[in-house]
């Protein structure tokens, strides 16, 4: 049932993309996800099409992996785009039944968005799935630097993301432990009455909670005992290395910012 | 009830680059009432075998059958539900399913769910702490107050209670001391003489274990059936248990050694409790 998600997956790789610096890669998606929004004018949303597309190909993720782990966000964009499919008003009427009609500006309107989505969900998804958690709050870190003088925690911040990181793989393994575990005692999660599936859920989420508290104190023993004080002083041990790779992709996308913006200033929407 | 395995095979993750094939070409037979240990190294396939016998996991090929129900691809999990009623499962370290606020309660929890009124399962629940050896001024404090050791009996107890046929224990003793350990097999066992319609499969690292209480030993090698047979069948050959990554039972080991430098070939080396041992020692001495 876990087995399929592929939100905050990693999946390892040789690709151009898995090799890039994660730094390269959260600047990238920063401005794709910037500028995407910026403006709505259709050649942005190609442009975004294009780079995602290319983006996706240099990748090398397993499609067939890839599209059975989209099923959730699929249904959620197909609900968008049927929302506004109903509820845009522009346009001339296209198709009329006595309950609603669907006017043209529906169609396109929907169709935008959901491609809108689409394709911000695959540049973000791209950049899990080819980086490891280790590698990509080390990245997060050091672009965060700049506010560690405005007093902004920041490698406390990035510690307590790469922790979490680090344990989501444990409590999804753990959760389907669990799971397996008191279905042998007969609990029941697909069947009865809401209520009864609610409370079918608490003999998971009490074992699962108990775990974790003791994991925790244990974890922070551990980090006790071996001296950690926090990141005053302390050295890296895994080190980033910026490649000329990566200030080509950075250059890519700040192109695409800037055709954006060409087009946001010279276009008017 | 018997069980049987044809041409049973597992992969997880089917379709995704994380795919692994545990479990190919799996066949086997169990008889009604018979303790089997499943020894194997580690990954060879163990727990993703016996996961199958109580539709936890779903074979990917091949069948399962267990009395009278089958186990296939697509068996719906209602049938799964009245399977799971015969076969109850003792994950490793199962002191990790305890939820309830109070021990009675979460060994209840088993037999509510398979339609017993609560009268019926307290009753039942009570008569199997007491023979885990949980005492009754117990039954009403946390489960999370209790020693490791005894959060692992109730959470034994909680299987016992659905009163399966078939009880299977992955490494039920993992991390305890050596009574510990001791106390549990021996409960354990006693379980399995209370009725001949109870079975045992047992899934385990220790040789010992395997050769004092099973009656069948399944040897598994990277998700395929190496070897099987009774313990005396098994523990006979040593090397090819040893290419396998596996040990001997160290009675098997104490008796070989005395044989190889005694030169003595009347040694019986198959031995499995320290009792016969010694008596084969003695034996040996001429002082019988
Ligand atoms: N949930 C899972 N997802 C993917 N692969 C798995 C999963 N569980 C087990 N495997 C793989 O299947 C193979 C068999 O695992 P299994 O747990 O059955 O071994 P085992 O014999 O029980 O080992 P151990 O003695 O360590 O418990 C291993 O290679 C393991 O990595
Ligand atoms: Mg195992």
């Amino acid at each position: 049932m876990l087995d399929h998600v592929i939100i905050g997956q990693y999946v390892p790789g040789k690709s151009f993309v898995h090799r890039m610096d994660p730094r390269a890669k959260l600047i990238c998606l920063m401005l794709f996800v910037v500028f995407l929004f910026i403006s709505r004018h259709p050649f942005v949303l190609i442009g975004g099409l294009i780079l995602t597309t290319t983006a996706f190909y240099y990748a090398k993720i397993p499609l067939r992996f890839y599209i059975k782990g989209m099923r959730f966000i699929v249904i959620i964009i197909l609900f968008t785009f049927i929302l506004h499919l109903f509820l845009t008003r522009e346009g001339p009427a296209i198709f009329s039944t006595p309950i609603f009609t669907i006017y043209l500006g529906g169609v396109t309107q929907g169709g935008f968005m959901a491609t809108r989505l689409l394709v911000l969900f695959i540049m973000a998804s791209l950049l899990t799935l080819t980086t490891t958690p280790v590698a990509l709050t080390d990245g997060l870190e050091t672009l965060m630097k700049p506010l560690k003088k405005l007093g902004v925690p920041t490698h406390e911040l990035a510690f307590m993301m790469s922790i979490a990181l680090r344990f989501i793989p444990t409590l999804l393994d753990e959760t389907a432990k669990i799971i397996k575990a008191q279905r042998a005692r007969g609990a029941n999660f697909t069947q009865g009455s809401l209520w009864n599936r609610l409370k079918a859920v608490i003999p998971i989420f009490i074992p699962l909670f108990v775990q974790s508290f003791k994991r925790a104190e244990d974890l922070a023993t551990a980090m006790e005992a071996r001296g950690y004080e926090g990141g005053e002083g302390r050295t890296k041990f895994r080190l980033l290395t910026w490649l000329k790779k990566d200030t080509y992709a950075v250059i890519v996308f700040a192109l695409y910012a800037l055709i954006v913006l060409i087009v946001k200033i010279g276009g008017g929407n | 009830m018997q069980i049987t395995a044809t041409d049973v095979a597992y992969t997880y993750m089917k379709d995704t680059p994380f795919e692994k094939k545990a479990l190919h070409n799996f066949n086997i037979r169990l008889k009604n009432h018979t303790y089997t240990a499943i020894i194997g190294q580690t990954g060879s396939g163990k727990s993703t075998f016996v996961q199958l016998l109580n539709g936890l996991l779903k074979p990917t090929e091949g069948e399962v059958t267990i009395g009278d129900w089958k186990i296939y691809k697509d068996t719906k999990e209602k049938e799964l539900y009245f399977i799971r009623k015969r076969v109850g499962m003792v994950f490793q370290f199962p002191e990790h399913q305890l939820f309830d606020e109070t021990v009675l309660k979460d060994v209840m929890y088993g037999p509510i769910n398979f339609g017993k009124s609560k009268k019926e399962a307290e009753e039942i629940s009570k008569e199997m702490l007491t023979l885990v050896g949980i005492e009754p001024d117990l039954y009403e404090r946390s489960p999370f107050e209790l020693s490791g050791g005894q959060m692992r009996r109730v959470a034994i107890a909680g299987v016992l209670a659905i009163e399966p046929s078939v009880l299977i224990l992955d490494e039920p003793t993992a991390g305890l001391d050596p009574q510990g350990h001791e106390g549990i097999m021996n409960i354990l066992f006693q379980w399995y003489k209370g009725s001949d319609e109870r079975s045992i499969i047992l899934v385990t690292h220790q040789m010992e274990d395997a050769s004092r209480y099973a009656e069948h030993i399944i040897v598994m090698d990277k998700g395929e059936l190496a070897m099987e047979g009774t313990p005396e069948e098994v523990f006979a050959q040593q090397k090819e248990l040893e290419a396998l990554g596996l040990g001997i039972p160290e009675t098997v080991k104490l008796l070989k050694l005395l044989k190889e430098k005694s030169g003595d070939k009347k040694i019986n080396t198959v031995k499995f409790t320290l009792g016969d041992t010694v008596e084969e020692i003695l034996s040996f001495l001429g002082k019988d």
